[in-house]
């Protein structure tokens, strides 16, 4: 088939289009990164860090980090029950619910918790997964705020 | 005729005033709705000023069921949301059950315990 170069150009512009629009609703995972929450009070100058995931499929996951200063990438081993981590779960802006607050039990780096708390129903929805942070200071635990996960749509 | 015109727009400002006195709907400002997507900060907080003050809530089920405050669920204005169980509410904010973390939607009057813990995972990081 004879296709003149203009229209050849375009066609391969939609297919692109056409097939990243499937990648990314056919994609698995959708993570935040992790990102810089505060100083490790225990352990400083070391840092906590937070991640928020949306795990294939519709499964929400929340993780609490300690790392070297200046990173999120270089784990710090802590004592038990210095990290804790929550995460809600959210299916186009409607909150379905929450698990947590887990604490890591072990001498860790890093502690999460995962849970399909949202329904699946056919179609496509947004899904989003919200982490909430813990830290222990020596004589409470320090909350941290939160981390967002990008949306995945299943 | 200026003058009946402002004579009618204090009676009706009047009556306006009257009736939200006597039903305080008429002045309640507060707002239902799902979570707004460009609320959602990626790698940050929940936007709350975003959010309406009731958010949709569906528990495990495929619909909405009721609302739950925002700051149940959020961080909003400095303050961490709680930990524990939170009320879940219909749109004349009367509780018909409450959300519990771990099981999700549990209707008022019935027990914790009835209701099947949903299931989680807890991950350790080397």
């Amino acid at each position: 088939m004879n296709i003149q170069p203009k229209r050849r150009h375009l066609l391969v512009v939609l297919v692109s289009v056409l097939t990243l629009s499937f990648a990314s609703i056919a994609l698995a995972t959708a993570t935040s990164g992790r990102m810089y929450k505060g100083e490790n009070p225990i352990q400083p100058p070391n840092d906590i860090c937070g991640e928020a995931i949306i795990r294939d499929v519709a499964d929400n996951v929340g993780n609490t980090f300690s790392s070297s200063n200046g990173t999120c990438w270089s784990p710090v081993l802590t004592n038990p029950g210095v990290l804790g981590v929550r995460v809600h779960g959210y299916r186009d802006g409607v909150y379905c619910g929450s698990a947590g607050y887990v604490y890591n039990s072990s001498i860790t780096s890093g502690i999460g918790v995962g849970s399909k708390l949202c329904s699946n129903p056919s179609g496509f929805q947004n899904f989003h997964s919200v982490s909430l942070h813990r830290v222990w200071n020596g004589s409470s635990y320090t909350s941290l705020g939160t981390v967002t996960s990008p949306s995945q749509t299943y | 005729m200026r003058g009946k015109l402002l004579g009618m727009a204090a009676i009706a400002a009047g009556a306006i005033a009257i009736l939200t006195l006597v039903n305080p709907a008429l002045s309640d400002t507060r707002d239902f709705g799902p979570v707004p997507e460009e609320a959602f900060v990626v790698g940050t907080e929940i936007n709350a000023d975003l959010v309406p003050d009731f958010v949709e809530y569906a528990g495990h089920s495929d619909g909405v069921i009721g609302y739950v405050a925002k700051g149940d669920i959020m961080w909003v204005d400095g303050e961490e949301p709680p930990e524990g169980p939170i009320p879940v509410v219909d749109r004349e904010l009367n509780v018909i059950g409450h959300d519990v973390p771990g099981r999700g939607f549990v209707p008022l009057g019935a027990d914790p315990a009835d209701i099947a813990p949903v299931t989680s995972t807890t991950i350790l990081y080397d």
